[in-house]
Order: structure tokens, then sequence, then C-alpha cells
């Protein structure tokens, strides 16, 4: 939120992208910032900070997916990439190409994070590159359910049959646990 | 006890003074570091041996993170409030490791990062300012002389804090 006027044009921008594509975002406090700055209602000091740390928690939690404008590299990105990242929540890190150079020790950190492959990590020329980059995140990590068929064979479809009768779930729940399991893992 | 040092490498010359005095109060008190990557980062800076873009940034992260996998205790030198620092914290709260966390205070209007940190409510994290060397030494030395208590916690997923 440093440079914050620099940066809300942004912001705007990748919100309307995340609404043409059929998503939403959870919270929209950059709005809420912006009118708090252009009327200097509030000092930041006064604000309630363990109130907006929780909500910021709360709202990863209850999130498909986290982007992230972060050409700053501020510590409150780095906090709130690490609590999606524990939540297994994709986080698309979006930072323009010419962040300055002050910020290199971050720049690196974060080409280091993105290792994990729930961190993907983009670097931006401008507001024009952005649809491309978070259309393709979001048809990556989007979580709409896929129907697909399975051919149960000897086994396979004897343990669904004795799990389904067991636990009273239906084999498609089964399944979905063991993968979701599996899932985890990466 | 194992201790994690995370402090901002890109302004590690300007802040050797402060980052060795963290290092040498830990050693006094008999602790090893989980991670011995100061010394070693202060001489490829100071003799400009390998560009930073050139370093392996995907072993330097795992490398710190599993140093916090290891380490009972994480300390933070956050000055720069930087985006490492926050991912840190978050990191070894989530393995309920205790945390110092210290940054020097000046007469700036207080920085937003370090609002954010004062909003993060949780008995694992200290939040320290600290003015001069001596007074870095004081405040280091007063945490590790109380000893934090190392009581298993289960793993903090952030859903019950606050």
């Amino acid at each position: 939120m440093r440079k914050f006027e620099e940066d809300l044009s942004v912001l705007r921008k990748i919100s309307d992208i995340i609404y043409e594509q059929g998503h939403r975002v959870d919270t929209n406090w950059f709005e809420g910032v912006a009118t708090r700055t252009r009327h200097k209602s509030v000092i930041e000091e006064s604000l309630d900070w363990p109130k907006i740390v929780q909500q910021n928690i709360k709202s990863i939690q209850k999130s498909d997916a986290l982007i992230i404008e972060g050409s700053r590299f501020n510590y409150s990105q780095g906090f709130q990439t690490a609590v999606a990242l524990q939540h297994k929540k994709p986080i698309l890190n979006l930072c323009r190409q010419d962040a300055p150079e002050l910020a290199w020790p971050d720049k690196m950190f974060v080409s280091g994070v993105a290792a994990n492959p729930m961190f993907i990590s983009k670097f931006y020329k401008d507001e024009s590159d952005l649809e491309e980059m978070i259309t393709a995140f979001l048809d990556t990590f989007d979580a709409s359910p896929e129907n697909i068929t399975i051919e149960l064979k000897g086994n396979t479809q004897s343990f669904l049959n004795t799990q389904s009768r067991a636990s009273g779930k239906t084999k498609s729940d089964i399944i979905q646990e063991i993968i979701t399991k599996e899932a985890t893992k990466l | 006890m194992i201790i994690h040092l995370s402090a901002t490498a890109g302004t590690l010359d300007e802040e050797i003074s402060y980052i060795s005095t963290i290092e040498n109060t830990i050693l006094t008190h008999g602790h090893t570091l989980a991670l011995d990557w100061v010394e070693p980062a202060h001489a490829r800076i100071k003799r400009n041996m390998v560009r930073n873009n050139e370093l392996d940034w995907l072993t330097i992260v795992k490398e710190h993170t599993q140093a916090i996998n290891q380490a009972d205790i994480v300390v933070i030198e956050a000055t720069q409030y930087s985006f490492h620092h926050g991912y840190f914290v978050a990191l070894a709260l989530s393995q309920a490791k205790p945390i110092l966390l210290l940054y020097r205070e000046d007469a700036r209007r207080k920085h937003l990062d370090e609002l954010f940190v004062s909003g993060i409510m949780s008995d694992l994290l200290t939040i320290h300012p600290y003015t001069t060397i001596n007074e870095l030494n004081s405040v280091v030395d007063e945490f590790f002389h109380n000893k934090p208590q190392i009581i298993p916690h289960p793993p903090h997923n952030f859903a019950n804090h606050h």
C-alpha cells in the first residue's frame, strides 16, 4: 500500500478483470482506502490493526485464490503469501517490470518462493499485460466442478463398494477425498 | 537451542553492526544458529564476488525455510519490513515457533507495515523497537535471558487467531 495512489488504477484493473472472468473479489479494501486517503478522514495509526489483520487472514481462508500486486514487495504481502500457501491457496504475484532496483532482495526472494507450484510470479510491463496473466491463472486454478467418467474394474470396484457401504458416502465423494489427500501432499 | 536469524540481505553492508550484535548475543547465550549465512553473505557483498541476481535463490529460500523448520526460535531484524520478513513470520507462526521481531525506531511517520505487524496478535510474537546497538544488545540479551518457553503448540493455522 506504499504509494497507494500510484497503484490504485492497477488494482482497479485487476479487480475488473476478475469480475469480467466471472469471479469476484472477496474484500474490496482498496476503494475504502482510496476514499479514506482522498478525504484524509482517518489517520492510519488510529485504525484497528488486529481487526484488519484478522480480516485479511479470514479473507484468504474464504477465497479460492490470492492475487497480489506485489511491485512494492512489502511485509504484509509476504505474510499473506505464507498464510495462503499454508491453506493451499494458489497465488498470483504480479510485479511491474520496472520495479525499483532497491527491491532486488525481495524480487529475488520471490523468484525462490516460485519453486512452490501454488505460487506463480509474473512481471508485467503495463496494464495491458494483466488480462492475459490473470485469465491464465484463473483458468488454471478455477475450482468449477468438472465431470469425468471412470470405468471401475476388479479390486477398485469392490474397494469403492465396501467403502461406500461402510461410510455412507457416495463413491464420488470417496474418490474426491482420496485425490484431495494426494493433492495436498504436493 | 537452535535459533534462526533473518535480516535484509540487500542492506547487509549498512546493517552489519546491528546484525552481528544480534548474532553474537545469541551465541553468547550458548545457542547455535540454524543457518550461518550472515558472514558469507557479507563477505560476498564486500568483495562484490557474485551479482545478486546470479545467486541460486531457489536454494536460498529453501535453506532459510529449512532453517525455520529446524529452529526452536526465530529472530528477525525487520527494520526494512520486507516481503521475506512477513513470509518468515507467518511461516514460523504456522509452526508455533516463538519469534523476536526487532526494528529500529526513528522519527519517521509510522511505517504501514509496522502497523500491520502490530495487528498480528500472537503470544508467540515479541516485537521490540530499538535505537542503538547497546539497546539492541540489551533487548536480545533480555529475551534470551528470560528463555522463551518452548512448549509444543499445535500448528498455527491462523483460523482461531485473535
